[in-house]
């Protein structure tokens, strides 16, 4: 849901020194269609673990991560202890969300394209078809910039991360972000696909 | 040219049953593709940056597999070679049909090389065409990618732009801050993948803006160009109109600065989903223009397209 609350604080046009506005791998489209399922794919996920080591484990060998690096990271803040069961869960109960998630996601493909600053949607490649899950009117009209990302899952930054920060970097270059359109040191490097 | 270089009666033959089969959407076989775009290279490796062509000649913009509703735009502005056509750029990727489109207007290029000119998109490249469905159609209907790369290297022949009766320029995307002069154009060598910058890649990738000057294109390459650039690039190489595809829009045409670009889209119904009207350029003999405008064509059932059990994303 972080793309959609960037989305949403974006379109709100409250930040003044907003730059840029990057969302990784969420579309309305995608994302409202999936929701029916959302339940049944929390419902199925490992729910105590006996260690951080073993749900870090989890994510990457059954779960949605692939870089064993980065979930080692990412994973400890996500679980808390329970005294009572003795055991590892996840610290947001996602599941007594759900009256939420059709308002996090209704209406976001307009918001995206409403938004005046800068913008690059970042697309998971191993989502097939995933040149029509996007915005696809807005993108060909020429109104953000898309890149698909291949050989990764959901968490773009977490599986590929090299290449998710040469996209960025690229990204903020080329859009002149920053005080005074300071240079970024160091050669351009294309990003991996462009729409 | 010597009497070898002419095309033999049998040669056209074959490419007739060739275009005949592509015209019920079947794919030829790997061996004929290949046959098929060696000629097409010795055809385009003799045309120019700027390929000049005359009038009459209807003009199209991007198809993007949508073969049936390729077949429509036939049915409508004419059968080639019957209708002298400029394509745009963007045969290929999104929809299910790259493979049998792009086949059939290189098939066609070959067999009518006068009749119809066929320029590069931005999708006319490896890097975009693997992201985008080309490649995965390709390996899906014929079991490996070497016709992918066959074509893929042919798309480096593709002429980048073309010029109607010295008025009307064609081109996929827009100008360049690094061209002034059609001659610019005509100099540089475009027989490779597209640039991620530079005057070759803006050429296909720019689009025309409300505002003035150069801006940074949202796409993430190429440039946005406001009146005041299309009216001096105008003005200096004499022409009436730049005529371009590239952009989705509503109505298959839109007009931008007060008449001298106008931006043609010819896939109706875009993914098939995005409700559009499609149109062609006509450009009559006394250099009249009318457009054209078509809905998609009669929708048959799609082909089943592999979907992921949707990722956990909340």
């Amino acid at each position: 849901m972080g793309g959609s609350i960037a989305v949403h604080v974006a379109a709100r046009r409250s930040l003044s020194t907003l730059a840029g506005l990057l969302v990784v791998d969420v579309v309305e489209g995608t994302a409202m269609t999936s929701l029916i399922h959302m339940q049944k794919i929390l419902s199925s996920r490992m729910q105590h673990f006996s260690s951080i080591e073993k749900a870090i484990e989890w994510s990457v060998r059954g779960g949605s991560l692939r870089n064993i690096d980065s979930a080692r990271v990412s994973i400890p803040a996500t679980l808390k202890y329970d005294d009572s069961k003795k055991c590892y869960l996840y610290r947001t109960e996602l599941e007594k969300t759900e009256q939420y998630w059709k308002g996090w996601y209704e209406g976001l493909s307009d918001k995206f394209l409403s938004c005046p600053v800068p913008k690059l949607l970042l697309l998971a490649g191993t989502r097939m078809p995933s040149w029509m899950c996007g915005h696809t009117i807005g993108q060909m009209q020429g109104k953000f910039q898309m890149a698909v990302v291949r050989h990764t899952g959901h968490a773009i930054q977490e599986d590929v991360p090299d290449e998710f920060a040469t996209l960025i970097v690229n990204f903020i270059s080329r859009n002149q972000i920053g005080p005074h359109e300071i240079e970024i040191p160091g050669p351009r490097k294309p990003a991996f696909s462009k729409p | 040219m010597g009497a070898n270089s002419l095309p033999s009666a049998e040669s056209n033959f074959d490419l007739d049953e060739q275009i005949s089969q592509l015209m019920q959407c079947k794919p030829l076989s790997e061996h004929q593709v290949r046959v098929l775009c060696e000629k097409a290279k010795e055809i385009l490796m003799e045309e120019s940056n700027v390929q000049p062509v005359k009038s009459p000649v209807t003009i199209c913009g991007d198809i993007h597999g949508q073969f049936h509703d390729l077949a429509e735009l036939f049915r409508i502005g004419g059968k080639c070679p019957d209708t002298n056509y400029l394509f745009m750029g963007d045969y290929v990727d999104r929809g299910y049909y790259s493979v049998e489109t792009v086949t059939l207007l290189v098939s066609l290029k070959v067999r009518y090389p006068q009749r119809i000119t066929i320029l590069r998109g931005n999708h006319e490249s490896r890097q975009i065409t693997q992201v985008y469905g080309f490649y995965d159609e390709c390996l899906r209907k014929y079991g490996n990618a070497s016709v992918w790369k066959i074509f893929t290297d042919l798309f480096d022949f593709f002429p980048l732009t073309a010029l109607v009766e010295s008025e009307i320029f064609c081109l996929h995307g827009g100008l360049s801050p690094s061209i002034e002069t059609l001659d610019n154009i005509r100099n540089f060598d475009r027989v490779q993948e597209v640039p991620h910058e530079g005057p070759m890649c803006d050429l296909l990738w720019s689009d025309p803006d409300d505002r003035c000057g150069w801006g940074i294109s949202p796409r993430g390459a190429g440039y946005t160009f406001g009146q005041d650039i299309s009216e001096q690039f105008n003005h200096s190489n004499k022409l009436k109109l730049i005529a371009r595809a590239h952009q989705l829009v509503m109505d298959g045409f839109n007009w931008a600065h007060e008449q001298k670009v106008v931006t043609i889209f010819s896939a109706p119904n875009y993914c098939y989903r995005c409700g559009n009207m499609a149109s062609i350029l006509e450009v009559d003999d006394s250099k009249g223009h009318t457009f054209i405008q078509f809905d998609p064509a009669p929708r048959r059932g799609e082909p089943d397209v592999t979907r992921r059990t949707p990722d956990y994303f909340l």
